[in-house]
């Protein structure tokens, strides 16, 4: 189903979303880009993987290149690494995330963003990201198999 | 060549391609250290690409389809209590499949 502003479609109890001004990696992260810098995310498909996030643990670092990791969440079925989609440096962590790591699965594209960080590679970055319809066909092959497991 | 020509035909079509790249030029995937392996299952478990087996004569954990791995997905490693999965480094296989990306272009 598309909306005005996104893709969406149902799943189990979840209604998934694929915003379309964002670009996505095929790992479930998101990137809006803001000038030269971005925010970093989780996509909505990721609770259903890993239910109820309790802690988030970021890595020590100011800068990262796209494709490392960015952080590991935990929940009561496992412990998942988070990769980052983009290259940057002056990087922050929501601080948010400190106390309400629920904003991770409820407002995925909102309040429980992961990261801020200035672009340094962004033209290169972008040929390894999908667009919102690209990526909102991975998520529904995503979900099929889901399903079928 | 095209695309369609380089893809693995045994390969289920949900894992013949990451990115629009053939997966079987992308070297990533886990490798089992047999002797810290104790046969939990825990990745086993935690896997639900059927990466992993079990060598039943050994009774340890085996790789069976390395293909089946999603690319820079490692958190399998978190669930092995012995720390006997490695992954290659993320640099050298970013290094791989950007240089792929010129060959197969993005979407």
């Amino acid at each position: 189903m598309k909306t005005e502003h996104n893709f969406e479609l149902g799943f189990d109890k979840f209604q998934l979303k694929v915003p379309q001004d964002l670009y996505y990696a095929g790992y479930d992260t998101w990137v809006r880009v803001e000038g030269e810098n971005a925010v970093i995310g989780m996509t909505d498909f990721i609770q259903t993987k890993v239910g109820d996030i309790f802690f988030f643990n970021p890595v020590e670092a100011q800068a990262l290149e796209q494709d490392e990791v960015l952080g590991t969440i935990e929940s009561i079925k496992a412990t998942v690494d988070i990769t980052i989609p983009v290259s940057g440096d002056h990087l922050e962590f929501n601080p948010a995330l400190k106390s309400s790591t629920e904003l991770i699965s409820n407002d995925p594209y909102g309040q429980g963003w992961i990261a801020k960080l200035h672009l340094t590679d962004w033209e290169m970055d972008k040929s390894m990201l999908l667009p919102a319809n690209k990526y909102f066909e991975l998520m529904q092959e995503k979900v099929k198999n889901a399903l079928d497991d | 060549m095209s695309l369609k020509d380089d893809l693995l035909p045994d390969l289920e079509p949900r894992y013949q391609v990451y990115l629009g790249i053939p997966r079987q030029f992308i070297p990533w995937y886990p490798t089992i250290d047999a002797d810290l392996c104790i046969g939990c299952n825990k990745c086993m478990d935690f896997c639900h690409d059927t990466v992993y087996a079990v060598d039943l004569a050994a009774k340890k954990v085996i790789v069976a389809d390395k293909w089946h791995c999603q690319v820079y997905c490692q958190s399998c490693t978190h669930a092995c209590p012995k720390g006997a999965i490695t992954f290659p480094d993320r640099a050298d296989v970013k290094a791989v499949i950007r240089e792929l990306r010129q060959k197969y272009p993005a979407y």
